[in-house]
Order: C-alpha cells, then structure tokens, then sequence
C-alpha cells in the first residue's frame, strides 16, 4: 500500500473510517515509521485547530424552552416570565408605517394608528383618563419607510378632544436629548434634531426623578439597555408621564405610564382577575383582531401591529426580558 | 410538538448557535437566528430535522450577510455603547482579540473549507457534511484537513504580524 494521504489521515483522526478502511490504514502505519510520524502531526494539526475554535465560542446561555419559539400565529399567546418590576400593563404599538419625517411634512397627521385609538376608547372611558388599569402604553414609531398616511378612524374623527399626543409625545422627545444626554448616541443625535422641529409652545412639563415618583409612586418602567431620550408630563393627563426612549436611530419607543393597579395575570389564564384590574385588560382582548400578534408577557400586553421585520420585534422583545 | 424535536433540541441547540456565531460574530444575533431555525422547524416537522436546521441555519447567516450595512452599523453602534460603559478587563480584552483573531483567519478560508470546518466543529459527521455541502464523503477529509491547516497558518501568520508591528 502506498503513503496515507492528509485527507485519510484526518478521516482516520476523526474516526470516520469504515472498520475496514481503518483496519487497512492500522496495517500500513504499522511498518511505516513516516506515515506514522506525518500522523502525529495531523493530530497535532486538529488540536490547535479545534483549540483556535474554542476561543471563539458564543457565551454560554440558557435556551428559552422550545414551547416558546412555537409561532405567534400558532398560539396566540405566550408567557414569558419578567421580572416583576415589568408587571404593568403595556401595549406595545409599532406604529404601521409611521414615518417621522412624513409626519415633519404633513404636520396634520397628529393621531396614533386607528386600532389603537379605539381601544383607548373601549377601555378607558373619557371620564376617567387615569383608569388604573391600563397603565402602560408603548410606542415604537417607525421614522422611515412610509408610503401613505392612514385614513383617520371614526374614533379619531369623532373624538372630542383632538388628540395631540405625538406632536406633543415627539416634543417630549426632543429638549431632554438635547438637554440631557449630552453623550447621546449617534442615533440619538440623527433623530433629535428632526424631532425638535414639531417642537409646540404647549410642550409638555420635563419632570425630575422626583416628580415622576411623585406620580408614579414608583421608578418609571425603563427599557433596559436603551438611551433615555427624556421623560415628560404626559399632554394627556397630569397623572401619566412619557418616557421616551431611543431604539436605534429610526425607532423611538414612547412609554405611557400611569400609577396603577399591577396585572399579574394572563388573560388566557381562567383565574379570575379582581374587579380593579379585570375590564381594561379585558376590552383590550376584546378589542385586539384576530390578525394581530400579540403576547401577553407576564403583565406586559406587547401588541404588534406593523409590518416591521420579525428580527426587530424579537431583538426588542429580547430586550423586554 | 414532536418529542425528537424537541430532542434535537436539546443536543443541537448550542452547536447550532455555535455555528451560527462564527458566521454572523454577533452572539445575541446568532441566539435569535437558532431560535428562528428551531422555530420554523416546529412548523415544518422535517424529516432529517438536524440536517435541516443546519441548511437553514446557513441559509439565515448568508441573508443576514446580504442585510442592509445600515442596520449592521444601528446595531453595533448600540452594543459598542454598553460596551463602553463598562470597561473591560485584561482577561476579557484578550479573549476578545483571540477571537477577532480566529474570526480574521476563518475568513481567510474558502466558503466551501470553512463550512465543513464550522459544520464539523458543530458536531456534524461526515456524511452530514457531505450532503450539507454536496462534496463527495471521500473529499471530508482533505477538505477538513486543508481548512485546518489553513485556519492555523492564518492565525499564527496575523500573529507574526502582530509582533512584527508590536
């Protein structure tokens, strides 16, 4: 038998040989003190390979477990454990096709997406603007990548109150960019600058940490590992406060947040909810299409109602964790 | 939800975002793209559900390849801020010039060598190599030992370059 060549060697080191092909190898390297030296070396050869490998291995975290990949479109619903300072009531709103820049051109546009405006109303009755129970609500607004401006709904049309919150909301945005974080990041800095141009006379109150306990009773819910563009009275009541938050540099995500009840139980769950916390999550379930994806995570409701790519919402639902 | 599946999952997940890191060098990236794999085999029930997941594992890591450069740059600008905030230590400064070290010399590999290297590294054999990259059985090895020692030579050669700047 002639010399082994490299690609058997490896074969024969990797023990993917067949018995008799390795039997015939074992049976040449016997007499044959070059081959058996050129073996050393290829082993040699895969173990500073695999050791140069080894030094780029990803952090070693814990798999979520396989229930929680089954699609959104197969279950509804899904939990998620949160830390309990997350057990508020949140509707996540990814604006469909808001376009910041668009909204810059056609200031008219001031109303949040239709279903959303809505819900507020099947929920939230306009005589108590600070119902406890539908506490959170988040905004992801898109700045790019608009096409057209959706039809006001009914509930915009008919509404009694103009609704000024984004121009107000972006406002609230804007000063504490600038007046706060002075190393804002370069995504901060791209957006801050447009956002200051709808800036409105009525500008909602800047709060301190203090007054935002005052209101909250407690810490305001922050994203973890987002900038904090600023945090505001809210324009719509003075027991709300908006907190704004940079997801990248054509995402902001505006936090509603009032003092409020905590709602630790799923909807899907059939325990009951008591009397305080049952009817807002309730019309809020009611009210959601079917279409729409939504989790409810722990006592966050994250709705999506966006054609924005399934790799932002997981990468902002990661960070929701 | 199939009990192999759920099986594979369990002794593949880590190989698979393994494989998936040393393409896309973004660990939370690479979590969400085996997360994705394992998603969409939940839905599509394969036969060969390993196999499986690592042809769409590969395919994912090549799109993400072709994504817009924006939404790379968004992406690192964010992460290179919180890294910034916390100041890394020696130890972990050097594990993390290793690694960019060995990410330089498998990108000095050709497509089809670093493949079977990664897929190996993965805990593929080599008839699953094989068919992953339509490479006979027989050419594993020289492929394997080929990509290896080039992954070496690379590596070693960045670091007499190293010195030699240093």
């Amino acid at each position: 038998m002639s010399h082994v060549d490299e690609g058997v060697l490896h074969a024969y080191l990797d023990g993917e040989l067949t018995p008799v092909e390795r039997a015939r190898v074992d049976e040449h390297l016997a007499g044959c003190l070059a081959c058996r030296t050129r073996l050393d070396e290829e082993r040699q050869l895969i173990e500073r390979a695999g050791m140069l490998l080894s030094a780029a291995l990803p952090p070693e975290r814990l798999a979520p477990p396989l229930s929680a990949l089954v699609r959104p479109r197969d279950r509804r619903f899904w939990h998620v454990r949160l830390p309990l300072a997350w057990a508020a009531t949140v509707i996540l709103a990814i604006g469909l096709g808001w376009s910041l820049s668009q909204q810059l051109s056609t200031p008219e546009v001031k109303t949040l997406s239709g279903p959303i405006a809505l819900r507020e109303r099947d929920s939230l009755p306009a005589q108590q603007p600070a119902a406890p129970t539908v506490g959170g609500r988040l905004d992801l607004r898109r700045t790019r990548g608009y096409r057209g401006h959706p039809e006001p709904t009914l509930a915009q049309k008919s509404t009694a109150r103009p609704d000024t919150n984004v121009a107000d909301a972006l406002t609230a945005v804007s000063k504490p960019a600038e007046e706060q974080r002075g190393a804002a990041n370069a995504a901060t800095r791209n957006l801050a600058p447009r956002m200051q141009a709808v800036a409105r006379d009525e500008a909602p109150t800047a709060l301190d940490s203090a007054a935002v306990r005052a209101i909250l009773g407690r810490e305001p819910i922050l994203i973890p590992g987002l900038p904090v563009l600023g945090v505001r009275r809210s324009p719509r009541t003075a027991q709300e406060v908006v907190v704004a938050q940079a997801l990248d540099s054509t995402h902001v995500i505006l936090l509603f947040e009032s003092r409020q009840t905590v709602v630790t139980r799923s909807l899907l769950s059939d325990q009951a909810v008591p009397a305080a916390d049952a009817r807002a999550p309730a019309a809020v379930a009611k009210a959601i299409p079917d279409s729409l994806p939504g989790r409810f995570v722990g006592g966050l409701l994250v709705e999506i109602q966006t054609s924005v790519t399934t790799d932002s919402v997981l990468k902002l639902l990661r960070r929701l964790h | 939800m199939p009990d192999d599946l759920a099986e594979i999952y369990r002794t593949t997940y880590r190989a698979l975002v393994r494989f998936l890191y040393r393409k896309v060098w973004d660990p939370d990236r690479a979590e969400d793209l085996a997360q994705e794999c394992f998603a969409r085999a939940l839905v599509h029930k394969p036969d060969n559900a390993r196999g499986w997941l690592f042809v769409v594992a590969a395919n994912l890591a090549r799109d993400e390849a072709r994504k817009a450069a924006t939404e790379r740059r968004h992406l690192t600008l964010l992460k290179g801020e919180s890294e910034a905030q916390a100041p890394a230590a020696d130890d972990v400064a050097e594990a993390a010039a290793d690694r960019d070290k060995v990410h330089a010399a498998l990108d000095r590999l050709t497509p089809r060598d670093r493949e079977a290297l990664l897929l190996w590294d993965a805990g593929m054999n080599y008839d699953e190599i094989a068919s992953q990259t339509g490479l006979a059985k027989g050419a594993i090895g020289t492929t394997l030992a080929r990509a290896r020692r080039r992954l070496v030579e690379a590596y070693e050669g960045s670091e007499g370059e190293h010195v030699a700047r240093g």
